[in-house]
């Protein structure tokens, strides 16, 4: 049996140009239902106080430490807190944390970058040193010493995780900009008498970011393991907040008397997001990659 | 007719490791109101770099050494940037050779023309939107609330250069800058093109300095024309006078290599080829292509000189035979 799901008729009415995109889409069957998991995970955040069972911080005593059931699907811990509400509850702040970070990183680095690439001259060099010395420090230890230097909240959780990756985005807009303002419709702009920034921020800027968008998707994944890995290490989020680096935290310390469903499933939780932001990424390299097109 | 636009003495040099590339040197020319004068030479004579020159866009490692641009009486070269750059685009504006890849993939065509009668003429959304569609219209563009909406990669090559040149005239410029627009189009929409710019220029009162290396168009469009060679001008005379009675032994060859249909000659191409700019020698630098050449060529460079009304040459070739017959 072939791994793509049964092909339907397309729905009748639509226009040609979004079926055609919706077949491509199809065509790569592991992004797209990455990119489910993504929307069904999402939607489970936003609708947290609806679809968990119990509020997340809500204690019974009497239930701690319970393994799975029908009451408590994924347990309970200590506390006898419900652990799947407190993982869906969890999601709320993972993913706001790592959307967060990751759009300012996007907007300062590719403002930076098509600052630094369009003016180019010293201004460049000395911003691509710079960019080389943060490049140069490992991101977590980075993301670590930031955290650690600002104080334990979530705000700074996420300006810290945005640091690290500023860099890259600077580094990916600088060099496409270069590219881009040599172009004909650079030119252009400047023959027409447009100010410098309106040519780099409307003209260029546009131009430069389907490569961003890959990077940025790949980076989702990135961000939410350095928050939850930098929780893990009791920097940044702190209990009681659901947090899934907090909770696997939390569970690790069970481990050895035998209560494995609390650092498991929120383990896993991690892992299947980063997966589905790494898998939704490598599918939307392909598709938005023009020499890709028409393959197949 | 006055002078509109006074190129004296612009040179242009391109540093590189080697030494400077002179892509522009001591080029002098005028333009005139509501004339069409044809810059023609053969690429990499400077045309384009003049053009980029004229609008102070030339951009490191280029630089413009000596010489001053009049617009209007104003010398371009004394203005401030932002003086500079409220007259790209509303009194001087370009269209460039490659229709394409000149218009911003990423924003629809109608658009690009609105933002720029917004940017230069201070209208409205609502009226820069009126006066794009009328643009569109002006030149041919059939259904342009259709076409408005599209990006250029949906649009032909010839539509493109249509939209360009909407967008070059839309601020009723009184000058265009036309880079070759006709380069990569078929023949027929080429001519359409054209004659579109010579109607438009003739309504809107526009000199258009035509940068071609093709005989043909100059002599379909064009007034007056200068022959660049080398990076610098040769020669320059009324069009019919031109083909007529070429003087510089570069433009009598140019006029030899257009094939005739009507008349069975042999085409004669030019020997050699464009010299080398970089650190060129002092004397005439068409010496090593030329028929005429004689020491004097080699030593220093010729002088313009006027070979009859209107009509500039610089030769020392000529000059001796002038006085022959």
């Amino acid at each position: 049996m072939s791994a793509s799901p049964p092909v339907s008729s397309p729905v009748p009415g639509r226009p040609p140009a979004s079926s055609l995109m919706w077949r491509r889409i199809r065509r790569n069957p592991l992004s797209f239902g990455a990119l489910c998991v993504i929307v069904l995970i999402a939607i489970a955040a936003i609708l947290a106080p609806l679809v968990a069972p119990y509020a997340p911080d809500a204690t019974h005593a009497e239930a701690a430490l319970q393994s799975l059931s029908w009451q408590h699907p994924l347990g309970t811990d200590l506390y006898g807190r419900d652990q799947l509400s407190r993982i869906i509850f969890a999601a709320r702040i993972d993913l706001m944390v790592a959307f967060a970070a990751t759009a300012a990183a996007i907007g300062i680095g590719a403002l930076l970058g098509a600052i630094v690439g369009y003016r180019s001259g010293w201004v460049d060099i000395v911003a691509m040193r710079a960019v080389d010395a943060l490049m140069a420090f490992p991101a977590f230890v980075l993301a670590m010493g930031i955290t650690a230097a600002l104080g334990n909240s979530t705000t700074n959780v996420a300006i810290a995780i945005s640091i690290t990756q500023i860099p890259a985005y600077m580094r990916l807009i600088r060099g496409e900009m270069l590219r881009i303002r040599e172009m004909e419709y650079a030119d252009a702009a400047r023959t027409v008498g447009n100010p410098t920034w309106r040519i780099v921020l409307i003209h260029l800027l546009p131009n430069c970011l389907p490569p961003l968008i890959v990077q940025a998707t790949l980076a989702m994944g990135f961000a939410l393991l350095t928050m939850a890995s930098l929780s893990f290490i009791g920097l940044g989020i702190q209990p009681p907040q659901s947090e899934w680096g907090v909770m696997t935290a939390e569970g690790a310390s069970e481990i050895v008397t035998g209560e494995w469903w609390l650092f498991l499933f929120p383990g896993l939780a991690i892992m299947i997001t980063v997966l589905a932001f790494n898998l939704v990424g490598d599918g939307l390299r392909d598709f938005l990659d023009p020499r890709m097109r028409g393959v197949r | 007719m006055t002078e509109l636009l006074e190129i004296s003495d612009l040179t242009v040099h391109f540093q590189n490791d080697q030494g400077a590339i002179e892509a522009v040197d001591h080029i002098n020319l005028t333009i005139r109101r509501g004339e069409v004068v044809g810059l023609v030479g053969e690429s990499g004579s400077g045309k384009s770099v003049t053009s980029f020159a004229i609008l102070r866009l030339i951009r490191p490692p280029g630089r413009v050494v000596s010489g001053s641009v009049r617009f209007e009486g104003a010398d371009l070269g004394s203005l401030t940037d932002e003086e500079m750059r409220r007259i790209r685009g509303a009194k001087i504006a370009m269209v460039s050779q490659s229709p394409r890849t000149a218009l911003n993939p990423v924003i629809a065509v109608g658009r690009q023309i609105s933002r720029l009668l917004m940017l230069h003429g201070g209208l409205s959304a609502r009226e820069a939107e009126k006066r794009m569609l009328e643009m569109l219209r002006l030149v041919g563009i059939p259904a342009p609330e259709k076409r408005a909406r599209q990006y250029p990669h949906q649009l032909s090559g010839g539509m493109c250069q249509r939209v360009m040149i909407a967008m070059a005239l839309a601020t009723s410029p009184q000058l265009l800058l036309a880079d070759e627009p006709t380069t990569g189009l078929d023949v027929s929409i080429a001519a359409k093109i054209l004659d579109l710019l010579r109607d438009l220029g003739a309504k809107t009162g526009a000199a258009i300095m035509f940068v071609t290396h093709d005989l043909g168009v100059v002599a379909e469009i064009c007034d007056r024309v200068a022959v660049m060679h080398a990076g610098q001008v040769v020669e320059c005379a009324p069009v019919r006078e031109l083909f007529h009675n070429p003087a510089h032994p570069y433009t009598r060859a140019l006029v030899r290599s257009i094939p005739r249909v009507d008349r069975d000659v042999v085409l004669e191409p030019i020997p050699g080829s464009v010299p080398s700019l970089l650190n060129p020698p002092p004397g005439c630098r068409y010496a090593e292509r030329c028929e005429w050449v004689s020491e004097r060529c080699r030593a220093s460079r010729p002088p313009m000189i006027e070979a009859a009304p209107d009509h500039v040459v610089a030769c020392y070739g000529f000059e001796e035979r002038r006085g022959a017959c």
